[in-house]
Formats: C-alpha cells, structure tokens, sequence
C-alpha cells in the first residue's frame, strides 16, 4: 500500500492575464520510508505542489491521501528554500518551536532538542542565534526544527537552492544521512537533476506549465553515491536528451544541469 | 577615535550652545528680557526647585502623560495589530482615521475642554487624539511589513491564530514596536506641554503660559530646558529597556555600516 498518495492533483491561478493551469492530473505513489525527488523547470508547479502537500494551498481538484486519509497537515513539515529561522531565538529555540506550539512541558523539550542537536552535530551552536551562523548552517537549524516535530513527512522545497556549492555538497550529505538515521519519507522538489540523482530512490521529471509528470526514473544507483560516478553523469545526460527532445519543453535554460549554473536561474 | 577626549567630544556643541546663550545676552547682543543669560535661567531653575513648584510641575506633567500614552498604545497597539493583520478591515476605517489623522494636537483643544472641562482629563484626552493615529498607523505598517513566509512557517508546524500572534508575530514586531513607542512617547511630551496652556492650573505647559503672562521670561526658558530633559531622558530610558529586550540585534545597522573603518 502507497503510504502518500497524490490523486489528480490541479490547481490554477488568477491572474492578470487570466486563468493560469499550474498544475494537471499529477498522480504520484510515495512509499514509506522512501526518497523522492520532483524535477521541474523554474516557474513549472513545483512549489505549489508541496504547498498543496503541505495543506498551505487547496487544490481546485484531487485529493492528497496519507496513509489512506485526508492528509492533516500537522504532521507534514515543509522546509524552505530559505531557513526562516526566526532571528530573535537561538538555534535550540528555533528548533523547539513546533514542540512548543504542542504545549509539551519544556524539560521535555529541552531532552528531545538537544538530544537531536547532538545528534546531528549541532550541539555546540545552541545558544548562537541565526545571524551568526553561515547559510549553510542556518539551513541545518532548519532542518533540525523540521525533524523536532518528528513528522511523517518531510517536504523540502529546493533547500539547497540559495547555498554555495561547498555548502550545499555537505548539506546534501547530511540528508541522506539524516534521512537514514531518522528512516523519513522525503519529498524533494528541485530544478537540478544532479541533484535529484543524487540523492533519491525515484525522480519525477516535471513539465513546464501546466506542469504533468513527463517521466518517472527509479535510481538504482547504490548509496553513498557522489557527484563524479560515471553512471550519474551519464544518466544526467540522458534525462536531458529525452527532455529537449520533447517538444513540450519550449526553452531548455529553464533547466540547469550543473550546480554552478543552479543560482543563475533562482527567482 | 577612542581615546580620552571622547566624552569631551560629544559635549562640544553643547558647550558652545551654552557659551553662546550665556554671552549673548551678557554683552547685550541679545536682550536679556527676550533671552536671559543660561546661568540666570539655571539659578532660577534651583530656586524653584527647592520652592517645591518645579518638582510639582513636573509630577502633574508626568503623569498626564504616562496616562496619556498608556491609553493611545493600549488601545492603538490591538488595533493597528489587528488592521495589519486583516487587509479588509483596514479598507474600511482608514478613510475614518485619515480624516482625523492630520489633525494637530492644538485643534483638539477646544473640543477637549468642551467635553472634558478643565483638569487632567482634557489633557489627557489631547494626548491620547494625539499620538493614537500615527501610533496606529505605525503599528500597522509594522505588521504589513511582517515577513510572511515565517507565518507561513508557523502555520507548517500547526500553529494556530494565537500562537501565531505570540510566538511569531510579536516578536517579529518588537524592533518596530520600541521605535514606535519612543515615537508616541516622544510626542505624547509635546502635547502635554500644548494641552497645558490652556485648562489646567498645574504642569509645565502651564507654569510656561504663566510666567509669559507675568513676563517672567526666565521661567519660561526653565520650562524649555526641563521639557528637553525629561524628553531627553525617558527616550534614553526607553532605548536602555530596548537594548535589554532585544538582544538578538541583526548584524550591522546602517550606521554602523557606514562609520566603522
């Protein structure tokens, strides 16, 4: 059985110049425990997507299931493409803040915290507060608060996007290692397909709008992978191909393949 | 730049100011009866002082606008909160409050005594039409200006309408909410000092219009100088409690930025 389930999913938008599709009949089937990446083009439904996941936008048509029911946003955590870490807390506060709005006792909250602080490496920097942190960092503070809440879905909507390329290499590693050590589904939405290969068990290749799902490729490359294996580039060049080929892509800069080109295109 | 003569520094226009207004008069470049020597106002200043009158001037002044102010930043806080918050509403009371907005202190005046007779309550109604629109406005702006992708954030972690408020909004807010309430202080001072003129028999405002009306021209440069202190004054005191409550400053400001190195 699908543990999150997207069913003929469309939405528009009003606009000045009229009704705009962003998304079409997109059906997809996530298993538990797996990592999922979603590629698309800059300005294709990619983020209005997890939005719609996330239950911060209603959907015009279909339904989102988890587990079998209507999903209840409480328990799906979206990280941004920016931290939005709020700047009058410190990194141990940030990162209680869902536990907070739960109303659990504070001793409590200061275990899980600092236990998962620990956890992934970032006990020393409790008590800094966000502007003395690097991006990179702050990303991380970020995605410690998501994982505070302990939630059984993780949405990530392009959370390396905004990070230098030193950064986001570290950052991505640290997911996958996270996501092994916390055994999370994951729900990456991402406009390089390097990193998409990199990191998830399938990728989902977006169309420009009305965003359709133009093909699905499982990736059955064997973990840790890196960016220099032969098989990655080469699966990355094929994925391109099979997209300029299609006639649905009008502009191919929309895409970018490498991540020196990923800041170029970034709203 | 951080020797010794710093302090010395910051102080020397202010010597010269009072160098100017005590020679000025002094060597009769200015009349005495129109600007009296700074010594002679500070004697005078003592005298009444410890005549007691200065000190009670001053509490009844104080109070006015400690009242004053309260009451604009209690009612004005919730609601431009509240109009920040929901743009429909504002759509339908801003032509309200700009109607009443530009209206100066003074213009109240009449009005406030109409209602209010003489005492402390016109005067503290005056300060209270005074400062409540900008402080208003101020506050909503504050809130419009709310990063909204962090309420967004508050919303993933299933925050309600009350806890977005406090855990997310207000403190957003803070940096905003000390400039405004130095803002409303500050002007919450002016107007008492107009609101004394007329209607009352104790306060600054009123032991200026007094000492003008029996020519005492040294007590009305008395009452300057302690309107400028106490102004002076709790704007620092204010400032003090800010630095306190935000200890999470972001980086540089722009001054900063622009007079280091």
């Amino acid at each position: 059985m699908s543990f999150l389930k997207l069913v003929n999913l469309s939405k528009s938008f009003n606009t000045d110049k009229g009704i705009v599709q962003v998304i079409k009949n997109i059906s997809i089937d996530i298993k538990k425990g797996e990592f999922v990446a979603i590629v698309g083009p800059s300005g294709c439904g990619k983020t209005t997507l997890l939005k719609i996941i996330a239950g911060l936008e209603k959907p015009d048509d279909g339904s989102v299931l988890l587990q079998g029911e209507e999903a209840n946003s409480n328990n799906i955590v979206l990280v941004f493409q920016n931290p939005l870490l709020f700047p009058w807390a410190t990194v141990q506060e940030n990162v209680g803040f869902g536990l907070r709005l739960k109303g659990i006792p504070k001793i409590k909250i200061e275990k899980v915290v600092l236990d998962l602080l620990k956890k992934i490496g970032l006990n020393d920097f409790k008590s800094f507060y966000p502007h003395q942190l690097s991006g990179g960092m702050q990303q991380k503070v970020a995605l410690a608060r998501a994982l505070a809440v302990d939630p059984v879905l993780l949405l990530m909507d392009e959370p390396f996007a905004s990070l230098d390329a030193i950064a986001r290499e570290e950052l991505q590693e640290e997911l996958i290692n996270i996501w092994r050590m916390f055994e999370k589904t994951i729900v990456l939405v991402t406009h390089s397909l390097r990193e998409a290969l990199l990191l998830a068990d399938i990728v989902y290749v977006l169309t420009p709008r009305p965003t359709v799902i133009k093909s699905v490729h499982p990736i059955e490359i064997p973990r840790p992978r890196n960016a220099y294996l032969p098989i990655l580039s080469h699966l990355e060049l094929k994925l391109k191909k099979e997209l300029a080929e299609s006639k649905k892509i009008g502009n191919l800069d929309n895409l970018t393949f490498s991540d020196s080109q990923l800041t170029s295109d970034k709203l | 730049m951080f020797g010794v003569s710093e302090p010395f520094k910051r102080f020397v226009l202010v010597f010269l100011f009072c160098a100017a207004w005590e020679l000025f008069p002094r060597l009769n470049l200015l009349d005495p009866l129109i600007l009296p020597p700074l010594s002679k106002v500070m004697k005078r200043a003592f005298v009444l002082l410890l005549q007691g009158d200065l000190l009670q001037h001053i509490y009844q002044s104080l109070w006015r606008v400690f009242a004053g102010f309260l009451l604009s930043v209690a009612v004005a806080f919730p609601l431009g909160i509240f109009l920040g918050l929901f743009k429909k509403s504002e759509k339908y009371l801003e032509p309200l409050f700009g109607l009443f907005r530009p209206l100066a202190p003074p213009a109240w005046i009449p009005v406030a005594i109409l209602w209010f007779g003489i005492g402390d309550k016109p005067a503290i109604f005056i300060i209270f039409v005074g400062t409540f629109f900008s402080t208003l406005t101020g506050i909503t702006m504050a809130v419009r200006r709310l990063d909204k992708d962090l309420i967004n954030v508050a919303f993933i972690f299933g925050a309600n309408l009350r806890q977005t408020i406090w855990f997310v909004v207000i403190p957003s807010l803070l940096p905003s909410v000390f400039a405004q309430l130095r803002l409303t202080l500050s002007l919450s001072w002016m107007c008492v000092v107009a609101a004394e003129m007329v209607a009352v028999k104790k306060g600054i405002g009123f032991m200026m219009m007094e000492a003008r009306n029996l020519f005492r021209t040294e007590d009305i440069f008395v009452g300057i100088l302690v309107v400028g202190l106490i102004g002076l004054l709790m704007d620092r005191l204010l400032n003090m409690v800010e630095r306190k409550t935000i200890k999470w400053r972001k980086g540089l400001s722009a001054h900063e930025f622009f007079e280091t190195g």
